[in-house]
């Protein structure tokens, strides 16, 4: 038989439900002397396989478990417990039912007479006759708005009337302007000379 | 009883709770020693393969169980207790060996050769298996993250692909094709290292 296939064989031979220090140890003196014997013959996947193994295979130091719990030990005096609740505190007598009732009923009494002493000093504030509130028809309130109507804009004279009023020409001055002037035309056209002083 | 008796039936309680305190704690104290007992060996295996060095490893393995010590409260809600510690070792390694990128990795190699097993063999073969170990571990280290983690969480015979999976948050189906790439990669790895030599 190769000497490969010897490991090969006890690697798949040891099986999970056993212990590591049971079956390791055979596993490891074998695979150590075929590692010593001939190197150069282990494929890849088991040379890998092997030097793991026997990294995952090695034996806890001695004492591990007792430095550990140790530590542990330690550790647990200062680290305070997350979430702890509180306890309540012992009663220094012994306790009776009236008591408890008697207790619970000045509880009870401190707490609203300081709430009605409060209320009896505070008033609040008036409230402010609001007009009539008519709600809306569609649904929604006007919060109390007074609806204005809108009114149109009329227009607006930017310049004040106060320019010369032109003559008006009448539609027969305009007639004599396209009618080839005359004499008789120009003689009547003409301004009538003023009256010698 | 009456609603007043009721109410302040609460203050009768204290001594009962107070023993209901004493034997919460006890029976957490008991929990977390169980656990201790249980899994501090499995933490430690998962702690060094990827720390590589024993002190590193416990440390790590301490600070997982002060992690359980504050969260105590709800250790009694956990469905799988071991991949739950398993998942907070394997964060902390992983932060650690994050923070730590500037130590050297010849370190890792001589601490990794002192802890393996090597009985029965001479001292030069135990070099060659550790120079061994050594190029496996340096090929494992070139691999992409995600793929490097399934592979080395792989080695745990007690991890299933189910429990790797809840470990890392992804899915079975992720975790087997993960392996299947990392197991080719390493291949390349390592045969291209061994053409080189």
């Amino acid at each position: 038989m190769k000497p490969t296939a010897v490991v090969s064989g006890q690697l798949s031979v040891v099986s999970r439900s056993m212990p590591c220090q049971a079956g390791g140890g055979a596993m490891k003196q074998t695979t150590q002397n075929k590692i010593a014997n001939d190197l150069s013959s282990l494929n890849s996947s088991e040379a890998v396989e092997i030097t793991l193994r026997l990294i995952a295979n090695l034996p806890a130091p001695e004492g591990l478990e007792d430095r550990v719990y140790a530590n542990l030990r330690a550790a647990q005096q200062t680290t305070p417990r997350k979430g702890r609740l509180l306890a309540w505190p012992a009663m220094p007598w012994p306790s009776r039912d009236w008591m408890r009732s008697a207790a619970a009923a000045a509880i009870v009494l401190v707490v609203a007479g300081g709430g009605w002493g409060i209320y009896t000093r505070v008033q609040p504030a008036r409230s402010i006759a609001a007009p009539p509130h008519v709600a809306a028809p569609a649904g929604f309130s006007s919060a109390g708005a007074m609806r204005t109507p809108n009114t149109l804009n009329g227009p607006v004279v930017k310049h004040p009337a106060t320019a010369k009023l032109q003559p008006v020409k009448s539609p027969t001055q305009k007639l004599h302007h396209r009618v080839k002037p005359t004499a008789a035309n120009k003689a009547a056209a003409q301004p009538v000379a003023p009256a010698a002083k | 009883m009456s609603t007043g008796q009721a109410v302040f039936a609460g203050w009768m309680e204290i001594p009962t709770r107070a023993v209901h305190e004493r034997d919460r704690t006890q029976a957490e104290e008991e929990t977390l020693a169980a656990l201790v007992s249980q899994y501090s060996g499995t933490l430690y295996r998962v702690a060094f393969s990827v720390m590589r060095n024993a002190a590193d490893a416990e440390d790590a393995v301490q600070e997982a169980f002060l992690r359980v010590l504050r969260h105590r409260d709800t250790l009694h809600e956990l469905r799988d207790q071991r991949v739950w510690l398993i998942r907070i070792v394997w964060n902390i390694v992983l932060d650690r060996k994050r923070r730590a990128k500037t130590r050297p990795e010849t370190d890792d190699v001589a601490d990794l050769a002192r802890v393996l097993p090597a009985e029965g063999l001479s001292a030069e073969q135990i070099a060659a298996a550790a120079q061994h170990h050594a190029q496996v571990l340096a090929c494992v280290d070139r691999l992409p993250i995600k793929e490097r983690q399934v592979l080395m969480l792989s080695a745990f015979e007690e991890l299933s692909s189910v429990e790797i999976a809840s470990v890392l948050g992804i899915t079975e189906s992720s975790v087997r094709s993960r392996l299947f790439r990392a197991r080719n990669l390493m291949a390349d790895l390592l045969n291209h290292a061994r053409s080189l030599r």
